[in-house]
C-alpha cells in the first residue's frame, strides 16, 4: 500500500496532497498545467525532495524528515512526459534495458502496444506517438510494483489510445500493480478509475 | 633527414602519449562530476579549466619548480627512477597531460551536462545504478563529443610550445618536439627547414580541424539562418 502524505513546495505556492493507494488500484490525478502534477509523480519515484511530509510504501517508510530512499530501491515504473528513451539504444534495447519479466510476457506487450516494427529502430526515428508507447512498453517491462504514468496518451490518436487503454486497464488489475496516472483530460481518467484526485494550489 | 622527421616524430609520440593518459585519467573525475552534487564541484571544474586561460610561462615555470631536482616532483621522481624529470620526455609529458586537462575533460563534461536530466532519471527509476547509467547510457550519448576531445587533445599537444621550451628545453631527440624545431631552426637561421616544418604543422592542423567538422553530425552553424 502506498500511503502519501506531502506538501510539494513551489516557489509562489504549495501543494498539499494526501492519499493512499491499494494494490491493484488506480489513483487519476487531474489539475491545470503547472500545479505540480509531474512534480508529484517525481517524489514518489525519489526524483524530486522539494516537499514536507512523509512517503511510505508496504509500512516501509521512503521519505520523512530530509531523508530519501534511491530511487533505484523503489520499484518504480515512471513514464516521462518527455518519454526519456535512450537515444544511443534501439527500440528493442529500451524495452530489454531493465527487463523484469520473461519473453512471453514481453513480447505481449511489443503486440499490444503495436510497436513490433519498431524494434530495431532507433528511438531518434519514433514519431512522438511512437515514443510514447515504447516508453509505457520499457515501464511495464521492468516489472514494478507501482506504476507512474505521466499523461501517458498525449501523443496518441484516438484510436490507438482506446486499445492501448483497455489493454493497460486489464493489466493493471491482472498484474495487481499500484498505478497512478496524470492527465489534464478527465475523461482519459475516468476511463481508468473513478478515484480521481484534483491537484491544487493551497489557498 | 631522419633528423628532419626525428622531432615530427616525437611530437606525434608525446601527443599519442598525452591523449592516451588523459582518456584513462579523466574517466573517474567525469564519473564525479558528473553523477554525484557536492559542495566543491564549481572549485573543482574551475581547478580543472585554469590551464584554458593560464599563460603557458606560468604553469610552465611553477612545474619547472615542481619538477627541478630539489623539487617534490624532481626529488620523488629521481629516488624512483633514478633520472632527471625536468628536461626529459617524461617531464615534458607529464606537462602536457597537465596543461592539455581542459581540453580533453570539458568537452566531454559540457555535452553529458548538455543531456535532458530525464535520461538520468529513467535510468535510476528502472534500477539502475550511478556507474551503470554513466557507462550505459550517458557515455554513448555524447560519442562525437569523446571524439572531439581526444582529436583536440592530441593537436593542442602537438603545436604545444611555452610549457615544453620551460620544462623540456630543446634537447634533441629528448625534447625537441616539432614546435622547438621551427624555434631552433630560426635561431640558427635556416629559415627553409624552419618553414617545412610550420607548413607540415599548418597542413595537419587544417586537416584535423576539416576532419573535425567531418565527423560532427551537427557542425558550426552559420550564425544567421
Amino acid at each position: 500500500m502506498l500511503v502519501t502524505e506531502i506538501s510539494l513546495q513551489f516557489e509562489q505556492f504549495s501543494t498539499p496532497i494526501s492519499f493512499t493507494l491499494k494494490p491493484g488500484n488506480t489513483l487519476g490525478l487531474f489539475g491545470k498545467s503547472g500545479v505540480g502534477k509531474s512534480s508529484l509523480l517525481h517524489a514518489i519515484a525519489g526524483l524530486n525532495h522539494r516537499f514536507e511530509g512523509k512517503i511510505s510504501f508496504n509500512d516501509m517508510i521512503w521519505d520523512q524528515n530530509n531523508k530519501h530512499l534511491a530511487p533505484q530501491i523503489r520499484s518504480i515504473g515512471l513514464v516521462f512526459q518527455d518519454y526519456a528513451l535512450f537515444p544511443n539504444m534501439t527500440v528493442e534495447q529500451n524495452l530489454r534495458y531493465a527487463q523484469g519479466i520473461d519473453q512471453v510476457e514481453l513480447k505481449e506487450i511489443i503486440d499490444m502496444l503495436e510497436i513490433h516494427s519498431l524494434l530495431g529502430k532507433s528511438t531518434n526515428h519514433l514519431s512522438g506517438g511512437q515514443k510514447q508507447r515504447v516508453a509505457i512498453g520499457r515501464a511495464l517491462a521492468y516489472n514494478p510494483d507501482i506504476l507512474l504514468l505521466d499523461e501517458p496518451f498525449s501523443a496518441l490518436d484516438i484510436s490507438v489510445k482506446q486499445k492501448i487503454s483497455s489493454f493497460l486497464k486489464n493489466y493493471f488489475i491482472l498484474k495487481n500493480k499500484h498505478v497512478i496516472l496524470s492527465s489534464h483530460i478527465r475523461e482519459d481518467l475516468r476511463f481508468f478509475t473513478e478515484d480521481i484526485l484534483e491537484i491544487k494550489e493551497d489557498e | 633527414m631522419e633528423e628532419f622527421w626525428h622531432p615530427l616524430l616525437l611530437s606525434g609520440k608525446l601527443a599519442i602519449y598525452t591523449t592516451a593518459i588523459l582518456f584513462l585519467v579523466i574517466a573517474p573525475i567525469l564519473y564525479v562530476l558528473s553523477m554525484y552534487h557536492f559542495t566543491g564541484k564549481k572549485l573543482i571544474k574551475a581547478i580543472v579549466a585554469l590551464p584554458l586561460i593560464l599563460p603557458p610561462s606560468v604553469l610552465g615555470f611553477y612545474l619547472l619548480l615542481a619538477f627541478s631536482p630539489s623539487g617534490i616532483l624532481g626529488q620523488a621522481w629521481n629516488q624512483v627512477f633514478n633520472t632527471r624529470l625536468a628536461f626529459s620526455f617524461q617531464g615534458i609529458l607529464i606537462a602536457s597531460v597537465i596543461f592539455s586537462f581542459p581540453f580533453m575533460i570539458n568537452p566531454i563534461l559540457s555535452a553529458i551536462e548538455g543531456l535532458p536530466i530525464t535520461l538520468t532519471q529513467a535510468s535510476y527509476s528502472l534500477g539502475k545504478s550511478r556507474w551503470h547509467t554513466f557507462v550505459r547510457v550517458l557515455l554513448p550519448n555524447v560519442k562525437p563529443s569523446i571524439l572531439s576531445a581526444c582529436v583536440l587533445t592530441f593537436a593542442h599537444t602537438i603545436g604545444e610550445f611555452g610549457v615544453i621550451l620551460m620544462i623540456g628545453g630543446n634537447i634533441p631527440k629528448e625534447t625537441r618536439v616539432a614546435s622547438m624545431a621551427i624555434y631552433h631552426q630560426l635561431e640558427m637561421m635556416n629559415y627553409d627547414i624552419a618553414n617545412q616544418y610550420a607548413i607540415i604543422l599548418v597542413i595537419f592542423s587544417f586537416v584535423v580541424l576539416l576532419g573535425l567538422q567531418l565527423l560532427q553530425k551537427n557542425p558550426t552553424r552559420p550564425i544567421l539562418c
